[in-house]
């Protein structure tokens, strides 16, 4: 019952976030649309991110591979600190020191975070190119819950769902529950 | 009556800040979450603990925070200090009610701890010579550093602290010493800072003290009579388990270490009770293993450490006492590899002699096992390194005075070698055709005087390295210690067909020959021996016996005070005297 009623929402939310992400900026301060759709992008996976989220920042390597791998394929990752403390020079130093070579926006009045309903950092959002979100949730299942760990992940749904994405299939679990830093804490 | 018939959130929406969660973090969670703590942010303020208010309530429900894995009613340990659940139950109920701030003037100080050395000053601080860099990799990575030790005498230690110098990536450490060159050599070897790898067995806990680290651990000082010896030449030897943080990370840790100006008084032993013929079958969710050693003497039980790596789930320690009483004194249901505290008691517990100590740890090695670091799962073996699996139960014990001592170590250190082989025979199951593992087993079975199973291990190198003249003087030293002399110097004539100027093998060769009476050629390979070593006086003595054997009392004095004068073992130099004494009445 809860997933369809939140399915529901996502995908009424996602009509008006494909209309004006009017307070989305990048690091100069310049408002942008992350999800304007180019011709040939397929989806655009936002990744919600903090500086100072150990899980999240452990993170790094897994997303910045996945984006190589996927970016040829037509689908487009983008950083997104949501939490205000994260300003565009410390947001600059974190990309530095984590390697991190995507586009880069903050959305510090949570525009992104309300449509797509993430929770925690890190979390994924899989926007189609009409805007609606194909997936939200973890990227893998490495993190059980805080202090319970996989050594290796056995489920690595975010590629799994991209995966779906590219060949033009539904994604099979569209939700899923992400492990880390908790949002309404921070940008509360 | 009254506050009871309150609607609950009533009484949570009180729940503030400063009048009830700073106390509550400033004394449970600071010592570790502070600027320069060895945890990964700092929860010092309210800004701080409130961004992570609901995190905190989730690891504190979970008792994943503050870390403590033994079951609360086992025994009093230091440091064993858990949230309360109605400490816990306020932590919920703040974040759940938006984490306010309360009023800023009830706010308590927060611990003033040093920013140092927890211990204070330490009389030396040491490092290692480089930082390793700790690439941004998915999996944890494991590190062993041989450090220096600057000391020019023999140095008493009362204990060591250790600052990680990275934080974010340094989980905790073993850390041990090694009086001898061999985890320097493995460091030398390996380019980088550092290796990875195996610790050497020389390399030890120091005379039974347990020295590592875990985040939240600082063991304290112990008194200078139970102070441990450090020698000048030792190493201290840290391995670090490394988790990514995602970036590239710089790790240098320091260690401080603390003195004492006289020798100890006392000195406690540790025990190692577990298997190392651990062999679970993929998916088996129930593997037990089990040990017990029943105490000679009167001993008191310090302190107790859990060995085990990811499989493990369940943890048990028990003393079962003379009287037929028992009680456990390890318990941890929930093993995890990553917090292996060292549990020091408040107040010892009084072993009496008799008492058996045991230990039962249980495995699943299953797919069911969310730590499993192999699925599907495989089987799995004995080993030191994280993906075998292991089971120690570490009991530091001090005996009454240094002749119980002597006894019940003695006693020990034979039990723990018979298990140090049983572990060998395992990483062999694996690898039957490592020679270094055949060739370090059959030392095993020598020092436990087992020498057919030496043989049988020195006989495998040879057959995987027939070339190796080393490898054949090695068969052919069990072989004399095992009475096989027509054995023995066919493997030493064939160690030296490999290499002709090999002094040990000329020189055992010849000391074999002698024992078979055949002077005349075992003169040969004597002299040949000490023609290659004059600085060896086990070769000088062999010569000076062969002499006096073929009758020439005045060259094999002669030639024992060559011996004389260079240093050797206790033992080797008393017998040498006392021989040159025989020489002296024999002599015509």
């Amino acid at each position: 019952m809860l997933p369809h009623l939140g399915l529901a929402v996502l995908l009424a939310a996602a009509h008006l976030l494909a209309a004006v992400p009017a307070r989305v900026l990048d690091l100069n301060g310049r408002p942008v649309n992350p999800l304007a759709s180019g011709r040939d992008r397929v989806a655009t996976v936002l990744v919600f991110t903090t500086t100072d989220c150990p899980i999240s920042n452990r993170y790094a390597p897994e997303i910045q591979s996945l984006a190589a791998k996927f970016q040829t394929q037509g689908i487009g990752f983008t950083l997104v600190y949501p939490v205000s403390t994260d300003t565009p020079g410390v947001i600059r130093e974190h990309v530095k020191k984590f390697g991190y070579a995507l586009p880069v926006v903050r959305d510090t009045a949570q525009e992104l975070v309300k449509h797509t309903g993430v929770r925690v950092t890190p979390e994924v959002a899989v926007i189609g190119a009409g805007g609606q979100v194909l997936y939200r949730g973890r990227i893998d299942d490495r993190h059980i819950d805080f202090g319970k760990d996989r050594p290796q992940p056995t489920e690595r749904t975010l590629e799994r769902a991209l995966e779906a994405v590219r060949q033009g299939q539904p994604v099979a679990v569209r939700e899923t529950q992400a492990v880390g830093c908790f949002l309404p804490d921070l940008i509360r | 009556m009254l506050h009871l018939s309150r609607p609950p959130d009533a009484a949570a929406q009180e729940v503030t800040f400063t009048r009830d969660i700073a106390p509550i973090v400033f004394k449970s969670c600071v010592s570790c979450h502070r600027q320069g703590g060895p945890a990964p942010f700092s929860l010092t303020t309210y800004d701080e603990v409130r961004r992570r208010a609901t995190q905190i309530a989730t690891v504190t429900k979970s008792r994943f925070m503050p870390p403590w894995k033994v079951e609360p009613r086992v025994s009093h340990f230091v440091g064993q200090d858990p949230l309360t659940d109605a400490q816990i139950a306020s932590l919920a109920a703040w974040a759940t009610n938006g984490a306010p701030q309360g009023d800023p003037a009830a706010l308590p100080p927060v611990p003033q701890l040093p920013a140092g050395w927890l211990l204070g000053q330490p009389d030396l601080i040491v490092k290692p010579t480089k930082a390793f860099t700790l690439q941004a990799q998915p999996t944890d990575a494991f590190r062993i550093f041989a450090i220096r030790l600057p000391v020019t005498k023999r140095t008493y230690v009362r204990g060591i602290e250790f600052h990680p110098g990275n934080a974010r990536v340094v989980h905790h450490a073993n850390i041990r010493i090694d009086r001898t060159p061999a985890t320097r050599q493995l460091d030398d070897a390996d380019p980088l800072p550092g290796y990875d790898g195996l610790m050497p067995r020389s390399a030890e806990y120091p005379d039974g003290h347990f020295v590592g680290w875990t985040p939240g651990q600082v063991a304290p000082l112990v008194g200078p009579d139970l102070a441990w010896t450090l020698e000048p030449g030792s190493d201290l030897v840290v391995q670090l388990h490394l988790q990514p943080s995602g970036a590239v990370e710089e790790v240098l840790p320091e260690i401080g270490l603390y003195f004492s100006n006289r020798p100890p008084t006392r000195t406690p032993t540790i025990l190692r009770l577990g298997s190392q013929s651990i062999e679970i079958p993929p998916g088996d969710a129930r593997y037990v293993i089990r040990d017990a050693y029943t105490l000679p003497v009167d001993a008191d039980l310090l302190a107790i450490q859990p060995h085990a790596h990811y499989r493990a789930r369940e943890i048990r320690g028990m003393a079962l006492f003379p009287d037929g009483t028992s009680r456990l004194v390890m318990h941890i249901t929930d093993w995890d590899f990553r917090w292996q505290h060292v549990y020091r008691e408040v107040t010892p517990i009084p072993l009496p002699k008799g008492t058996r100590l045991s230990m039962e740890y249980t495995y699943d090695n299953s797919a069911e096992n969310v730590r499993n670091p192999q699925l599907p799962p495989a089987k799995v073996y004995w080993g030191q390194r994280s993906n075998d699996e292991m089971g120690d139960l570490w009991f530091q014990l001090l005996a009454t005075n240094d002749r119980d001592r002597e006894l019940m170590r003695e006693q020990i250190t034979t039990k723990m070698t018979v298990e140090d082989i049983a572990g060998y025979e395992t990483m062999l199951r694996v690898d039957p055709r490592d020679a270094e593992l055949h060739d370090d087993v059959a030392l095993l079975y020598m020092s436990v005087g087992q020498m057919p199973q030496a043989v049988r291990h020195f006989e495998a190198s040879v057959a995987l390295k027939p070339d190796s003249a080393a490898a054949h003087f090695n068969l052919g030293t069990v072989l004399a210690q095992a009475g096989r002399l027509d054995d023995a110097t066919a493997a030493f004539r064939a160690a030296l067909a490999r290499r002709r100027d090999y002094a040990l093998a000329h020189n055992n060769l010849g000391q074999v020959l002698l024992a078979q009476g055949k002077t005349g050629e075992a003169l040969k390979h004597l002299q040949e021996a000490v023609r290659l070593d004059e600085a060896n006086p086990q070769a000088l003595f062999g010569l000076a016996e062969a002499y006096a054997a073929s009758g020439s009392f005045d060259l094999a004095i002669e030639t024992i005070d060559r011996a004389i004068k260079l240093p050797m073992p206790q033992a080797l130099a008393t017998r040498v005297v006392a021989r040159r004494d025989e020489y002296l009445r024999r002599r015509p």
